[in-house]
């Protein structure tokens, strides 16, 4: 039987579980009876028995572990089955609060460290709502809603209300039942407001598509989302005023970093995958230039010309040329002469290519905008001077490529996507697939050709 | 009299501000968040260059616009600590821009940068369904309507959405105007659901935009990935749309065409407002009851959408005594 803080750490029986096995000075103890759960869990690879927890905080570890690594092989994932045995739960919980408490106090909530930990906890609730789904639908639905209710009143919330769920991106607003500004988010609502609208089909059906579990399970994760970013926020300003940390948060946020480490050097340091992220100058591939940088490229034509040339095609060919792999980076905020010091790149490349767009508009930019140069310069980094001086470098930020959402709403003229563009969330994701994609072409054609 | 829509001469501005403009115009949405808000005026045409203005009350506004008759004024959307800096930002109106000269689904035959009659009216159809979802669907209260000279604002007053950010503000967007095709995947696994087949949602709101759309497009509208052919069967077929009857529509078009029309039209749907206003925190908009002295024309806070009509309503005194 799934409880409710298998799928909530926020509810009100998870809060009771806190506060009945969170002592403090059990949490580095060995657990016997979580060690039991462990060990009987169905599927469990038993091979490596010093990787399985023995206490809360390793239990803590292997959840923000299970995220790093559960992608490398399968039986990794079968190294962590145990976090998706719903018997779990209790101690579950409590490793929750553990791990969020320790990236709090150590890296703060605006950390990589703690934006892993909200993934982490989104992705392990996700997991556990698709075991959920064996079951019948009335169960899973009935069980949404007592999770859900535990945070918002599911008969009677607005969107308004919703603004900072929202706000994550996680769901979009037009996904939603809105009537009045009230959310319609349950079977009996759903009749009272529409079910005069549906004929010739079963309402039960029209609310299990347009609404129903998939909805319900979309906010509750979001909520969660909402609720652990608000909860390490709390921690933190609370961590502000605590004489000495406690030892074993330390210890455990330590070990998270170890093992992140870990896991980007696994990531990172398996040869070949690298030449398409990379983060040093590369020759441009024009071919692999999306769209939205072609018809940029091709002059604006009507409205809008500043933005395009100035907001979106200035970072693309910066990025591009010199550091396409920029969004696999941790840190991003890098300098042009970090990657191209002697700026000769940039002034014979970079900036000749965003004037001959910017010639290209009608009519040309700088033909009435002359001022637009010197905007180009501070998108660049060199702050607002007519001249790219290093001396002036970091007086403004260098703007990373806006991301294809931001381009449909500024710049929607733009936006023409084509086959490639599916799935894809910025343009210089798409020149980094399309490069690789090429090369993988351009190697099998050479294959064939051998062959013959 | 037939109205003609050119420039006030700097004779016929001063002749505005001296004799009809009054404060009391100004609305009082606008007069009530006086001291949070920035001004920003246009004194020569050539855009609003002398930003970071504020005013401690509507005697000093009053003052100033007397004196400099300016070529345009503009007040921030954004409710601000410290306007004269543009610090401490509090909250922003939710606006919804639309420029008759940039509806995208124009049926005049006006040229470019130009207005009408025809197109100022199908902005104002087009604010009107926009209202209507403001207050239906999303249940916003204290929705203002502006002429704004060549087109029409949709100004939200509302703490309950003014707080939002830049990125709920494009959701916003999207769903009041359609602008993006619904998603419809499920885990009862159908698969060829229809948007218009369902009668309530977001869905439904994009079916009444689409068809607005559809029945407007003309055979130089401009679709993407939409070729001359197509667009014609659209125009041909789209009769059946007045009706609602979206099923035909598809059947005749085609469903794999009907998909790539559908595509196209969210897109069109999408540039029906300016969506660059909507989500831009700190905006300003031209200061209701002042000169649009592009075309001699009041903007003007509505007080009966229904009624209102621009050509009576909006027309400065000095247009009457031209000659």
């Amino acid at each position: 039987m799934i409880k409710t803080p298998y799928i909530n750490p926020f509810s009100n029986d998870a809060k009771e579980i806190v506060s009945r096995l969170g002592q403090v000075d059990t949490l580095d103890k060995r657990n016997d009876s979580l060690m039991v759960i462990v060990n009987h869990t169905r599927g469990q690879n038993l091979n490596d028995p010093h990787t399985l927890p023995e206490t809360l905080k390793g239990l803590a570890l292997a959840r923000f572990e299970w995220f790093l690594f559960r992608k490398t092989s399968e039986t990794q994932e079968k190294k962590y089955e145990y976090l998706f045995n719903p018997e779990i739960y209790e101690y579950d919980v409590v490793s929750f609060y553990l791990l969020c408490q320790a990236v709090a106090i150590k890296f703060g909530p605006d950390s990589h460290e703690a934006k892993m930990v909200l993934d982490c906890e989104e992705e392990i609730i996700s997991q556990r709502l698709e075991i959920l789904k064996a079951e019948p639908n009335d169960f899973q639905s009935s069980f949404l809603r007592k999770a859900l209710n535990q945070l918002i009143d599911t008969n009677n919330i607005y969107w308004t209300d919703l603004k900072e769920v929202l706000d994550l991106g996680k769901l979009d607003i037009n996904e939603l039942l809105l009537s009045n500004g009230r959310l319609v988010l349950e079977y009996e609502d759903f009749i009272a407001e529409y079910g005069d609208l549906i004929h010739n089909r079963d309402p039960r059906t029209m609310y299990e598509v347009t609404a129903g579990v998939r909805i319900k399970s979309k906010l509750l994760l979001g909520l969660i989302r909402l609720y652990t970013k608000q909860y390490i926020e709390t921690v933190y300003e609370m961590s502000k005023r605590m004489v000495e940390p406690n030892q074993i948060l330390l210890d455990l946020a330590d070990d998270i970093k170890e093992a992140q480490q870990k896991a980007q050097s696994l990531k990172y340091g398996v040869a070949g995958s690298s030449n398409y992220i990379d983060d040093k100058p590369i020759n441009y591939e024009l071919e692999a230039f999306p769209p939205c940088v072609r018809k940029c490229m091709d002059g604006i034509k009507s409205g809008g010309r500043n933005d395009a040339i100035v907001l979106f095609l200035t970072p693309f060919v910066s990025y591009s040329r010199l550091c396409p792999g920029i969004f696999s980076r941790q840190e991003q905020n890098i300098k042009i002469s970090d990657v191209d010091p002697s700026l000769d790149i940039t002034l014979n490349e970079i900036i000749p290519m965003i004037y001959d767009a910017a010639e290209s508009c009608s009519p040309p930019l700088f033909k009435d905008q002359p001022q637009e140069k010197i905007n180009i310069n501070s998108k660049l980094g060199f702050g607002l001077h007519s001249e790219l001086k290093l001396d002036n470098e970091g007086e403004t930020h260098w703007y990373t490529p806006m991301s294809c959402e931001k381009i449909k709403l500024h710049m929607p003229h733009l936006c023409t996507p084509s086959i490639d563009c599916k799935k894809i969330g910025n343009p210089l994701t798409f020149y980094n697939r399309k490069r690789r994609l090429m090369k993988k072409d351009n190697e099998n054609r050479q294959v064939e050709e051998n062959g013959d | 009299m037939e109205i003609e829509l050119k420039p006030a001469s700097n004779y016929e501005r001063k002749i505005f501000y001296r004799e009809e403009w009054d404060v009391k115009d100004v609305p009082d949405f606008v007069m009530d968040s006086l001291t949070s808000r920035e001004f920003g005026f246009d004194h020569f045409g050539q855009g609003p260059n002398d930003r970071y203005k504020t005013f401690q009350d509507a005697l000093r506004l009053k003052r100033f616009i007397k004196a400099k008759q300016p070529f345009a004024s503009y007040c921030s959307v954004a409710y601000y600590d410290n306007p004269k800096q543009r610090k401490g930002w509090q909250k922003s109106e939710l606006v919804f821009d639309v420029d008759a000269k940039d509806i995208p689904i124009r049926t005049c035959d006006c040229k470019e940068g130009e207005v009408c009659d025809i197109c100022l009216n199908q902005a104002k159809e087009i604010v009107l369904m926009i209202r209507d979802v403001l207050k239906g669907e999303m249940g916003l209260k204290n929705i203002n309507m502006v002429y704004s000279g060549r087109g029409y604002h949709v100004r939200v007053i509302d703490d309950n959405v003014m707080e939002a950010s830049s990125e709920l503000r494009g959701q916003i967007v999207q769903y009041v105007i359609g602008a993006k095709q619904p998603d419809l995947t499920n885990s009862l696994g159908f698969t060829n659901l229809q948007h218009f087949i369902i009668p309530f949602g977001y869905s439904k709101n994009f079916t009444k935009w689409s068809k607005y759309t559809i029945l407007h497009l003309t055979k130089d509208s401009k679709l993407d990935n939409v070729n001359k052919k197509l667009l014609n069967d659209v125009i041909k077929h789209r009769d059946v749309l007045k009706d609602d009857l979206w099923g035909a529509f598809r059947a005749d078009v085609g469903p794999r065409r009907f998909e790539k029309v559908m595509a196209a039209v969210s897109r069109i749907n999408m540039n029906i407002t300016d969506t660059k206003v909507s989500i831009d925190l700190k905006r300003i908009l031209r200061l209701p009851s002042t000169l649009h002295s592009k075309v001699s024309m009041k903007s003007t806070l509505i007080k009966n959408i229904e009624t209102f009509d621009p050509f009576d309503d909006a027309v400065p005194n000095f247009v009457f005594e031209r000659k």
